[in-house]
């Protein structure tokens, strides 16, 4: 057996064109679907931190009460529940960041902006000075009232430079216009997603501004140790608050889920504060909570992805067919050249199964080396890819970290592949490598070409 | 008793609506450590006979027995066991794999099935058989470093390396000149003198049936001669 690989490996340097033509092919073949599968998984990862970093968090808790008139408020009163359905997860949990939140319009000299803005509370959350990227200015006087952080594209766009005021109109929680006087302290070039980036005031200061008390808060977000497992620690809070206070119907990723429900739940997580009478029948008391993953959000991203990564599957499939119809005409070629070749080897005592060996042998080397070659090939495209700035303020910057494409290969993803390709590499050259283990020794022996 | 046995041998071909007869109806004998020539003119079924004794064709009809064993009963995988153990092969243009050298090439019936020989003495055998064939300066050579006297040598190490009882040489001069022939030929001699090998080689050189012990003349596929030359 291991004289037939060895005469199997060497058949491979015999003929080097060929085998590096067929080897190219494979290695081809992998590189495109290694290239799609690392840059959907880049994609994935970068939008996860994007959104994540955009709605602060990887599992929302928002909450709303409802006014003596009926409406439904966006704020959460007694947050008892919370707290306690929090406790139960501590172990999974990085950080918990208490935020309100709106989206209204910033306003310099004849210039104006959408803008998405965060009330923090800095005493509190002293994590958010080190974790913030300041590109202008400085945190100094960040527990003044009224200062301003904001993402550098957005400050840009309006023109104005760190020191100066402007000024921002947003809806209070119930539905009333407001304007408030802001300084801008410093620009952040930490996350660059899309044109609504998030900006950051003092909680406080901002709750005065949309109609709350300085205390209250309108969402718990939530940063877990490890994203993977958002899902079930999200089931998990879930149960917890459902069994102290009012929820609302979990809004998943699955059809379930309204179109409708799932604009509203963004909208809400976006501070685009929506006023909805509330029916009397269906009112209740206290805060009604409802929880929110970033994969819910994610949803129609997951999707799209699923279709590439399908996409792509099948045309490595339809690609893969195409080699491997190849690499049968050429195996059917190498057995006819070796015609005489094989006589003798079953002349001297070689069985069937070790003619068997040698061609399956010279196509799974093939195929493994094409498929590193197609790996290594991917990986350096992939690094030159990751290296190209693509720049920041367009919707692409959703998919991008700082600008520039993450790939992500995925090692068993990988394996996988060669897996088929192997197999695939196999069943093509099974025909020729039964035809010739089935050639007559005698036969063989006269054969002329 | 015999090694070799040919009973009624016939053998047909396939060749478009007809059926061509290439040998039809042979019957010999050939003895243990015999160097006997197959000899007879082109087309008088010496290959098509040393074919059948190398159990790497059948005949249509009669028996080959090799070593006592009947080749008819044997299936493929026992066959081919047969070929490896019992008989070592020669051929016209001499048939060496080309991704091999001269050493691994001479190795490579050794390492195809359990010969019985350990590796140490495996070694040493085919270290011995390169000496024999004079080729102890090329055994790192690949067979188209080597020219046509050699790469034939090279073929009788390995029809050798297995200690067969049977060594079968299809013409294995017709390929070289009358001199490197004759020395090929000698070199035969001398293997079945040593190692009491049975040599069965066709040629149509009469220069070279005269060498053999006992010889064998095949015309229009019918033995026309059986005889010994000289006394063994």
């Amino acid at each position: 057996m291991l004289q037939m690989i060895r005469i199997a490996l060497r058949n491979i340097s015999r003929q080097k064109k060929r085998s590096i033509l067929l080897g190219s092919a494979i290695a081809f073949g992998f590189l495109v679907i290694t290239l799609v599968n690392g840059f959907t998984g880049g994609l994935l990862k970068t939008t996860k931190e994007n959104l994540s970093h955009l709605f602060g968090g990887h599992i929302y808790i928002s909450g709303s009460i409802v006014s003596p008139l009926g409406s439904e408020l966006p704020m959460i009163q007694d947050s008892f529940a919370a707290e306690e359905a929090i406790k139960a997860i501590s172990d999974r949990v990085a950080s918990v960041q208490y935020r309100s939140k709106t989206t209204g319009t910033l306003y310099f000299g004849n210039k104006e902006q959408t803008q998405k803005l965060e009330g923090v509370d800095f005493a509190a959350e002293q994590s958010f000075r080190t974790n913030i990227d300041i590109s202008k200015g400085s945190l100094a006087d960040i527990d003044k009232p009224g200062s301003l952080i904001l993402p550098e594209a957005t400050a840009k766009k309006l023109g104005v430079e760190i020191g100066e005021t402007l000024l921002y109109r947003a809806s209070t929680v119930t539905g009333q216009q407001n304007i408030g006087e802001f300084t801008l302290i410093a620009t952040t070039t930490s996350s660059s997603v899309m044109v609504m980036d998030t900006g950051y005031t003092s909680k406080a200061y901002l709750n005065t501004l949309i109609g709350l008390d300085e205390g209250d808060y309108q969402s718990i977000n939530i940063f877990l140790k490890d994203v993977a497992e958002v899902q079930t620690v999200a089931d998990r809070l879930y149960s917890n608050l459902a069994s102290n206070a009012p929820v609302s119907p979990r809004i998943s990723a699955d059809s379930t889920s309204s179109p409708r429900n799932m604009s509203a739940m963004r909208s809400s997580l976006m501070g685009m504060n929506q006023i909805v009478q509330v029916a009397k029948e269906e009112q209740w008391k206290g805060t009604k909570f409802s929880v929110t993953t970033i994969e819910d959000l994610m949803s129609p991203i997951l999707s799209l992805l699923s279709i590439i990564q399908a996409v792509a599957f099948l045309v490595f499939i339809i690609l893969l067919v195409i080699i491997m119809v190849g690499i049968m005409n050429s195996y059917r070629m190498v057995m006819i050249e070796r015609t005489e070749e094989i006589g003798t080897m079953r002349a001297l005592g070689v069985q069937k199964s070790g003619i068997r060996t040698i061609f399956f042998t010279e196509a799974l080397s093939e195929a493994v080396l094409g498929t590193a070659s197609g790996f290594v090939l991917a990986l350096l495209i992939g690094g030159i890819l990751s290296l190209i700035n693509f720049g920041s303020g367009s919707f692409l910057s959703l998919f991008l970290a700082r600008g520039h494409f993450v790939l992500q290969f995925s090692i068993p993803e990988a394996l996988k592949n060669m897996l088929i390709i192997c197999v695939m590499s196999i069943m093509a050259v099974y025909l020729p490598a039964r035809s010739a283990a089935n050639l007559e020794p005698a036969q063989a022996l006269r054969a002329t070409y | 008793m015999a090694i070799i046995r040919l009973e009624k041998v016939k053998k047909t071909y396939p060749l478009g609506k007809t059926v061509v007869p290439a040998v039809k109806g042979v019957d010999f004998e050939i003895q243990k450590s015999d160097f006997i020539s197959l000899a007879g003119p082109s087309g008088s079924g010496k290959t098509t006979i040393l074919n059948m004794i190398g159990c790497i064709d059948t005949p249509t009809e009669g028996v080959v027995e090799i070593d006592g064993v009947k080749t008819s009963d044997l299936n493929d995988k026992e066959i081919t066991r047969l070929r490896h153990r019992t008989i070592g092969f020669i051929f016209q243009s001499f048939n060496l794999i080309p991704v091999l050298n001269v050493y691994e090439n001479i190795e490579f019936p050794l390492l195809i099935g359990d010969t019985g020989i350990s590796q140490k003495e495996q070694k040493k055998w085919i270290q011995f058989l390169i000496e024999e064939v004079g080729l102890g300066q090329w055994q790192k050579h690949r067979p188209n470093e080597l020219s046509g006297g050699q790469r034939q040598r090279v073929a009788i190490a390995r029809a050798l390396v297995t200690k067969p009882k049977i060594v079968l040489a299809d013409e294995p001069t017709a390929n070289l000149d009358s001199a490197t022939g004759e020395t090929i030929i000698n070199l035969m001699k001398k293997m079945n003198k040593e190692l009491g090998t049975t040599f069965l080689f066709s040629t149509h050189d009469q220069k070279i049936v005269d060498l053999a012990d006992h010889v064998i003349r095949l015309k229009d596929g019918l033995v026309s001669e059986n005889y010994r030359p000289k006394a063994v």
